[in-house]
């Protein structure tokens, strides 16, 4: 019988019922010594009464839906995966932990003139669980210094920022293609946060970063530009802006099951 | 005595019980045309102590309430102190402190709590933090949360373990009667809820604490009546409000005894809060929602369903189910570190007053 079955509840209202009418029935009889029975009976009919009237109101409002609910304590979020570093990449940056770590992506993507650079910074290393914030620059083929960016295959230490990792590409005048792919591979071999990612366009590849974050807006946030017209003239403040807006660094949540798309239907 | 304390459960079933007993002794001993009065008043009493002690027996089990202003549904702005009175403190270095938002653009002046992370006064005090406005069920106050849901202990676990950022956390009143839900709306002709918690509880704790300003540091989170608040306000301000966590909310206006006629038979007002008429019919919003409910809360799965079905990008929902827990405490002790974890992934954090580290 279950907790808010209308089999229980019809039974609470009789054996309710009962208790009143017994209580009224017997009444009289009760008198001399046996008067405690009739407090006895007031309290036990006003208990009855309570009872019946909780079952009716968990019914409605479905509080305590089964009796397992009732009875026992839920199930704990599930604890936290750890997450480590990739081997290859620490022994690649023994000084990681002291001074980061600019890493030249092995592969070139769809779309991009070279490897993307991604920067790594000590945080990255000191704490291998937490997940690092994110910011993709978007550059074109010909942005060099003067437009903000940085050149070859170095960035300048000023746009290095330690509060997070920091993508870097750039991106010949096709459709990018890889600009999408990229992301999921990093947060595949990276730990890095899966969303919340800051955007930087350079100058002509400013529409290039605006439609990343519109393609893909549950990873990605505002676009900052630099080199552009209304634009920031240096691309550290536009790391900084973008890292502003960004979740930090955070460990492993803890999590519980997602619900699957038919346990709502 | 408190009304949440085992001694006001054990007074007043005693009472019950004296109430029950005199009735029981003084039945037959009163004659004449006394008994009309007696014995009515006499069954009233035991009716009234019964039902006194039912209250406080609920309120012990589930912490609804505080004091007995506020289980009598007294205003609950009345009496507080202007400058931030301290609560409580934990072991981890956090505390709650208590202060008043006079709301200039709602007109409602009402109590609220602050949490703030352990550090705040020395290890983060360069730092402007991000914010989480945390809404209580109805019935509820704030209380529940500090109470029945553990919720300075389970915010110190999480920010010390560095699950979730150093973060503010507003526990306010949302109504200035405990007898009067009102779903945080701004009901037609009547208080101006929303707003309330919209425009006045930020304007007043960016004045009064050390917080981001901007809304991408600002979340929401709410248990029942206030994760149907989280979801609604959030969807109507997503400038103030980046994310926000329900834990077993509807995903509509509940209206009925408790609430009045919230919108006066405006069926835009209604509309405008129905979060489900909003998903499926205007613009998707950039907010991030987390809805959990329990695996056996059957009447909310399918709206959930429903919701996630017609959610569309900008906006990003997130589902969690805990199995065994109905629409209780127990479930809501359960969901909040996980809410609490993704929620601070949503927010931007902690931001250097002087600007990022480098």
């Amino acid at each position: 019988m279950g907790l808010t079955s209308g089999t229980l509840l019809a039974t609470a209202g009789i054996v309710c019922a009962a208790g009143l009418t017994a209580l009224v029935l017997l009444w009289r009889r009760w008198v001399g010594r046996l008067v405690v029975l009739r407090a006895v009976g007031i309290l036990a009919c006003e208990l009855l009464i309570v009872v019946t009237v909780g079952l009716v109101i968990n019914r409605w409002g479905q509080f305590y839906p089964t009796w397992s609910s009732l009875r026992d304590n839920p199930a704990a979020a599930t604890q936290p995966v750890v997450q480590r570093p990739d081997p290859g990449l620490t022994a690649a940056a023994p000084d990681g932990a002291q001074v980061g770590y600019l890493l030249r992506w092995p592969a070139t993507p769809l779309g991009m003139t070279g490897p993307p650079l991604v920067w790594l910074p000590p945080t990255y290393f000191r704490d291998p669980t937490g997940a690092l914030p994110v910011v993709m620059v978007v550059a074109g083929a010909d942005a060099g210094p003067a437009y903000g960016a940085w050149s070859g295959n170095d960035v300048p230490v000023g746009d290095r920022p330690s509060g997070g990792c920091v993508v870097f590409v750039r991106v010949s005048g096709q459709p990018a293609g890889g600009l999408l792919t990229l992301p999921a591979q990093l947060v595949h071999d990276l730990h890095v946060a899966t969303h919340g990612w800051g955007v930087v366009g350079i100058a002509t590849a400013a529409p290039a970063a605006y439609r990343l974050a519109t393609t893909d807006p549950v990873r990605f946030g505002p676009v900052v530009e630099v080199g552009t017209p209304g634009g920031r003239a240096d691309l550290a403040g536009a790391l900084d802006l973008a890292l502003s807006q960004a979740p930090p660094a955070l460990a492993p949540p803890v999590v519980l099951p997602t619900l699957a798309p038919t346990e709502g239907l | 005595v408190s009304p949440d304390s085992p001694l006001a459960v054990v007074l007043l079933a005693g009472l019950a019980a004296v109430a029950a007993l005199t009735t029981a002794l003084i039945w037959d001993r009163v004659r004449d045309w006394r008994r009309w009065l007696i014995r009515p008043a006499a069954v009233l009493a035991c009716l009234l102590t019964a039902t006194a002690s039912t209250v406080v027996g609920a309120n012990y089990i589930w912490d609804f309430y505080g004091t007995w202003h506020e289980l009598a549904g007294v205003s609950t702005s009345e009496n507080a102190p202007s400058a931030h009175a301290v609560i409580s403190v934990s072991s981890s270095g956090s505390r709650v402190v208590r202060f008043v938002v006079h709301g200039r653009a709602s007109g409602l002046t009402l109590t609220a709590y602050a949490y703030l992370p352990p550090g705040y006064d020395d290890r983060l005090k360069a730092e402007q933090l991000p914010v989480l406005e945390v809404l209580d069920g109805y019935p509820g106050s704030p209380h529940v949360w500090f109470s029945a849901l553990h919720a300075q202990s389970l915010l110190d676990q999480e920010i010390v373990s560095g699950r979730m950022a150093p973060t503010v956390v507003i526990f306010p009143y949302q109504s200035p009667s405990s007898t009067h839900d009102t779903e945080c709306v701004d009901a037609v002709g009547g208080l101006a809820v929303d707003t309330f918690l919209a425009v006045d509880v930020p304007t007043t704790v960016i004045h009064e604490f050390r917080v981001r300003p901007d809304g991408a540091a600002w979340g929401l989170l709410g248990y029942s009546t206030g994760g149907y608040c989280s979801v609604n306000l959030a969807m109507r301000h997503p400038t103030r409000f980046a994310a926000a966590a329900s834990l077993s909310g509807d995903l509509h206006p509940t209206i009925d005894a408790t609430t009045g006629n919230l919108f006066a038979g405006d069926e835009t007002a209604r509309n405008l809060n129905d979060p489900l008429w909003r998903v499926a019919h205007l613009p998707p919003v950039p907010v991030a929602l987390y809805l959990a409910t329990g695996l056996d809360d059957r009447s909310l799965l399918p709206e959930i369903g429903q919701f996630t079905a017609l959610a569309r990008p900008p906006m990003r929902v997130t589902t969690a189910g805990i199995s065994r827990t109905g629409h209780t405490e127990a479930a809501w002790r359960a969901m909040q570190p996980p809410a609490y974890d993704w929620i601070s992934s949503w927010l931007a954090g902690p931001l250097p007053s002087s600007g990022l580290s480098r």
